[in-house]
């Protein structure tokens, strides 16, 4: 078993808001980020697009200056000074600076791409190694705050930013780091609208996972983090346990008894020390595919059962690919923060051979362990354990805990 | 971190089909492509050479160490990864009828070789891709080293950038290269070609290797992300000990102490 690994500050922006504070709020009050493209698209679709305009990167690394960059430091913000304190305590050496990304920086390549095949030139403006490269935004990152530990980017598609939570507390444990900034950023990007659309799994309307008349997802965009630290003592929320596994079935489509999803939700209850009645929430991958959610809900019940609550978060965000992982994590930590668990948004008649308990409406309740589940491309699975380690929290036990008021 | 030991090397370049060849100067200028025996021709519809070079670096390494392809864990590291796939989609949309190619678009993901690998042997064992720019390799032996530590067992690394397709040629140029190292917790002594001990960030290692078993790389090869490892396969060839920088030419590299084994890999 692993020791819990501390959260100490996290943050969140997406389509429902600018700020964590905004995304909070509107996961809270059950308000859908979702609305219609705002450049052409010759798609119908909804989007989960960042309202507003993003703010330019600061000027010492203005070559970094992209759209998924502005994500990520928008999310950087609201965990600054949490960092910035990381630094001090820990040493600049010794905080990791961990992502997970889908589509790297495809938005600028796009762009630059455009050009080209318009005036024959890329623009004079373009780089590959800032604009393009994966790494490129926690490269951006670290200049910015002063970290010099290892920064990397875990790419696996939509599995990405669940599985460097993985990476750092396996690098903690080794003794590498003792801090580490997790999480994940994507954009929006034609490609992956019109690659979705081309697999004839892109909804035209808001999507409804779980439901009986889901057709497909809906894209989002947006960056969440999280600061992960070896010790702290006022954490009131941990990363407990990290569980990950490997499909080796198809590249686009979950094998379809939803083993490899089972494996991760097990190895992840496994690492936390915890058992299916210990788990008060499954904040699901729940895409609102047809494939993904029958795999993945008959994978919940064989590793959870059928009591507990699932919810999907996807109609609020949209799938925001590399992203999605952490910004479940995000909603994990506020879950156990608050007891409040979202609405499944979308999920409103229950496919009948989905046999899983998918909530309905939101809840106001003691909530201390959550998993978190991210599915991916090549089919790879990550499921994360979040809340209040069991040795906190022992006597409370599953059917007893207060109701908070 | 606790030492791992290396059992297997590869190393894949066009006109060279192996790291034995290379080693040996043997230059086959009909090596263009790779077979890539990890993954099945019918799961390569749509998949690029790149693809194919991470995964036949991966199975040459993994053949070398005598590891089971079913079971090893493997670590793919790319810095621009499906970079001519994604070009390809690019061109569909902007000059093209827009309608993107299924099999293109699931195989144009950075894990894409990952992916291919394990459905083509059947692995279920842990998998990942990742990210570094030019520290691609050193964050790739790193994020193995660790996966070590927690389980043990045996790990491949696999590290690879193919040529830039146009028009992003014009901006840097490489020549396409991919190297493949095994690791493993502990293994039979004859098979272990050197133990790694003391991974510590070290600024006084950081030489970058400009020929490999007396073979100029030439300027193209050592600007590849995989040209990081040469050093260590260098210094692992030719049986050396002490301090081997995994970031050549990188501020604060992380660095490991090789202790020769008794199995010369070439």
């Amino acid at each position: 078993m692993v020791a819990a690994v501390p959260i100490t500050a996290f943050s969140a922006v997406n389509a429902m808001g600018r700020t964590t504070a905004e995304v909070l709020a509107a996961l809270d009050a059950g308000r859908s980020g979702l609305a219609p493209p705002r450049f052409a698209l010759p798609i119908e679709t909804v989007v989960g697009a960042i309202p507003g305009e993003l703010d330019p990167l600061p000027a010492s690394v203005a070559s970094y200056d992209t759209r998924i960059a502005r994500i990520g430091f928008m999310a950087l913000a609201d965990v600054r000074d949490a960092v910035d304190r990381a630094l001090v305590r820990w040493g600049k050496g010794r905080v990791a600076i961990l992502l997970g990304t889908s589509t790297g920086g495809l938005d600028a390549t796009e762009e630059a791409y455009r050009s080209w095949a318009e005036t024959g030139s890329l623009p004079p403006s373009y780089r590959l190694d800032t604009r393009h490269d994966f790494n490129a935004l926690g490269t951006a990152i670290g200049k910015v705050i002063g970290s010099s530990g290892p920064t990397y980017v875990i790419s696996t598609a939509c599995s990405s930013s669940g599985k460097v939570h993985a990476s750092a507390m396996r690098l903690m444990r080794s003794g590498v780091i003792d801090a580490a900034l997790v999480g994940g950023v994507d954009s929006l990007c034609r490609m992956t609208l019109q690659g979705f659309r081309g697999l004839g799994i892109l909804d035209g309307a808001r999507c409804r996972p779980f439901d009986r008349t889901r057709t497909g997802i809906n894209i989002g965009e947006g960056s969440a983090l999280m600061l992960l630290e070896r010790e702290a003592r006022d954490a009131d929320v941990f990363v407990l346990g990290v569980g990950e596994s490997s499909d080796a079935y198809n590249m686009s489509s979950p094998e379809p008894s939803g083993r490899g999803a089972r494996e991760a939700m097990e190895r992840a209850m496994d690492a936390a020390g915890l058992s299916r009645t210990d788990v008060d929430l499954l904040i699901a991958h729940g895409t609102a595919t047809p494939q993904n959610d029958t795999a993945e809900s008959a994978a919940i019940e064989a590793a959870l059962g059928s009591a507990v609550p699932v919810v999907s978060t996807k109609a609020f965000t949209g799938h925001q690919l590399g992203a999605a992982g952490a910004t479940s994590a995000v909603f994990a930590a506020h879950a156990v923060r608050t007891g409040r668990a979202p609405a499944s948004l979308g999920s409103s008649e229950i496919d009948p051979t989905i046999h899983v308990n998918v909530a309905h409406g939101a809840t106001l309740r003691r909530i201390d362990r959550v998993l978190a589940n991210a599915f991916a491309f090549g089919g790879s699975n990550v499921c994360l354990a979040i809340g209040r380690p069991m040795d906190r929290h022992a006597s409370a036990g599953h059917s007893g805990r207060a109701v908070r008021t | 971190m606790k030492p791992v030991v290396v059992t297997g090397l590869a190393l894949w370049t066009p006109g060279f089909a192996s790291i034995g060849a290379w080693a040996r100067g043997e230059r086959d200028e009909s090596v263009t492509d790779c077979e890539c025996a990890w993954i099945p021709p019918r799961l390569l519809r749509g998949a690029s050479r790149f693809t194919r070079m991470l995964g036949e670096a991966a199975e040459q390494a993994t053949r070398d160490a005598g590891a089971d392809p079913r079971t090893i864990a493997t670590v793919y590291g790319s810095d621009y990864g499906e970079i001519e796939t994604m070009v390809v989609l690019l061109d569909t949309i902007f000059r093209g009828d827009g309608q993107l190619s299924p099999m293109r678009f699931k195989n144009s993901v950075h894990n894409a070789a990952s992916g291919l690998s394990s459905i083509g042997q059947g692995n279920q064992s842990f998998s990942t891709a990742l990210a570094a720019g030019r520290r691609t390799f050193e964050a790739s032996m790193l994020e193995a080293m660790a996966l070590l530590d927690e389980r043990g067992g045996a790990v491949v690394v696999s590290i690879a950038d193919d040529v830039l397709p146009e028009p992003l040629a014009s901006l840097e140029g490489w020549e396409a290269l991919a190297v493949g190292i095994v690791l493993q917790r502990e293994a039979e002594p004859s098979r272990v070609i050197a133990t790694l001990t003391e991974l510590a960030v070290d600024a006084t290692v950081s030489a970058r290797a400009t020929h490999f078993r007396g073979h100029a790389l030439g300027d193209r090869r050592v600007g590849t992300t995989a040209a990081a490892a040469i050093p260590l396969f260098e210094a692992l060839a030719e049986g050396r000990g002490g301090r081997i920088s995994l970031a050549p030419g990188e501020a604060s590299a992380l660095c490991v102490t090789l202790t020769p084994g008794a199995r010369r890999p070439l």
